[in-house]
């Protein structure tokens, strides 16, 4: 093969749509001739540099474009009524669902069961089941002595549901989510214009010494949500928000603060202490 | 389970996946984000109203195909809205009105390896529409000629010769040997 037809085959070759003895010969050719090793190099410099520009879908288009498949495809009669603040809040916390199954499930320490198939399928599984639930509360009211028992009979364990409104947090209710296949609890807090998911779960970690302390928090980003992830005892947390990550931690040290006093000592009317 | 949220969850799992796919084409298309996410919403809706019909296969060809249609239909109306004609703006070019690039020697493998970024989105930006969709499908999105066929809606023939024309004017671009838009 000479300079002239390796030339013509380059493209070709370096898109690998070569018949493989054809490609053979170019190898060969390229193996001997740094000229045309170099205009390999070239068109692979470029094709680096067109990697770098591919840009992905942004965030808020892809809610709008979830949003609109709900209601074109779905039984959207009750998603068109609704206002669009709440719709796109709803869209949000549910790809925010798949977002903390994403950083819980890569960060360290994370107890999460498998179900059947392959992550993929189950976010995806859990993500289409929510979407089917189509609400971002299932149980909307700031009393935890309301939406704590909501749980009972829809949850296989207690989670630990406090108002935090006299520091910010205040409670807007909850609902039962899915992720990675398995039923979680979503406690849905609010920070003036921002939704704080709050996922708890039971950590599964068996051979983990179960009163140990808070593990350490894992903080992620995820298409612009911050994720914070930790274990307290026997529960797992996770949550998600497109508020900051200076927010997030305020709200997990109020979780952590008393987390271990159980509903019966916490006077029903204290207040949590401001911070 | 509703019929509806059958189709929802087919959907969700067929098409969904190349949004971002879409996106990059229209980004590219359009030149202009603004207009790449009216492209893709608008193509989206379509694609759920048409996805009754859509039997399986390439799910992302099929949603390429109908996002780039509808880029270029909108740009179609735009050159129609400023009075120019179709075949002879620089936007379509036809391979056959083009007069090969000047032999201006290879750019240096140095040169193109310190890679401004923003200098090739320019050169990118700057190629015909007809050679920047083969590029970008290529080489962003990764599909193979057959794909890019597919999609373009013309011969593998055309899409590997206006490949590697894409190819040539943006090496020579970024060596700054030639212009990426030649002016007729």
């Amino acid at each position: 093969m000479d300079c002239r037809e390796a030339r013509n085959l380059l493209d070709p070759y370096v898109d690998r749509e070569l018949d493989a003895a054809v490609a053979r010969h170019v190898d060969e050719h390229l193996g001997d001739c740094p000229a045309c090793a170099e205009a390999r190099e070239r068109l692979l410099a470029l094709r680096n540099g067109a990697r770098e520009l591919r840009e992905n879908v942004p965030f808020t288009l892809a809610v709008r474009i979830r949003s609109d498949a709900r209601a074109e495809l779905a039984d959207g009669r009750l998603t068109r009524a609704v206002g669009r603040w709440r719709s796109a809040a709803v869209a949000a916390s549910l790809v925010a669902a798949v977002s903390i199954a994403w950083a819980v499930l890569a960060g360290r320490g994370a107890s999460m069961p498998a179900g059947g198939g392959t992550l993929a399928d189950e976010l995806v599984a859990g993500h289409v089941r929510s979407l089917m639930a189509a609400h971002l509360l299932d149980v909307a009211s700031s009393d935890r002595h309301t939406v704590k028992p909501w749980f009972l009979g829809k949850l296989d364990f207690a989670p630990d549901v406090r108002d935090f409104r006299d520091a910010g947090f205040p409670l807007v209710g909850g609902r039962v989510d899915y992720v990675g296949g398995r039923a979680v609890a979503a406690l849905v807090y609010q920070r003036q214009k921002h939704v704080v998911n709050a996922f708890t779960w039971p950590a599964s970690d068996m051979s983990a010494d179960r009163t140990a302390a808070v593990s350490s928090v894992t903080s992620s980003e995820r298409q612009g949500y911050h994720v914070l992830s930790w274990r307290s005892g026997q529960a797992q947390w996770g949550l998600v928000s497109d508020a900051s990550e200076s927010t997030l931690r305020e709200l997990q040290a109020l979780i952590q603060s008393d987390a271990s006093a159980t509903p019966a000592s916490a006077p029903a009317s204290a207040p949590a202490s401001p911070r | 389970m509703t019929e509806g949220g059958e189709t929802l969850i087919r959907f969700e799992q067929a098409v969904l996946p190349h949004l971002s796919a879409a996106w990059n084409l229209a980004r590219w298309l359009m030149r202009d984000r603004h207009d790449a996410e009216d492209i893709v919403q608008q193509s989206c809706l379509r694609a759920c109203r048409g996805f009754a019909s859509f039997r399986g296969g390439d799910a992302r060809a099929w949603l390429l195909t109908i996002v780039r249609n509808a880029c270029y239909t909108e740009l179609s109306r735009r050159r129609r809205q400023r009075g120019e004609g179709g075949s002879h703006s620089s936007e379509l070019l036809d391979d056959a009105d083009l007069p090969a690039p000047p032999g201006a020697g290879d750019p240096e493998l140095a040169l193109l390896r310190r890679m401004d970024h923003e200098a090739l989105a320019a050169a990118v930006e700057a190629l015909p529409a007809m050679f920047r969709e083969v590029f970008v499908l290529r080489e962003m999105e990764g599909l193979s000629y057959q794909e890019i066929a597919e999609v373009a809606g013309v011969p593998v023939g055309t899409v590997m010769s206006r490949l590697a024309r894409a190819r040539q004017r943006l090496q020579g671009a970024l060596a700054g040997k030639i212009s990426a838009v030649e002016n007729p």
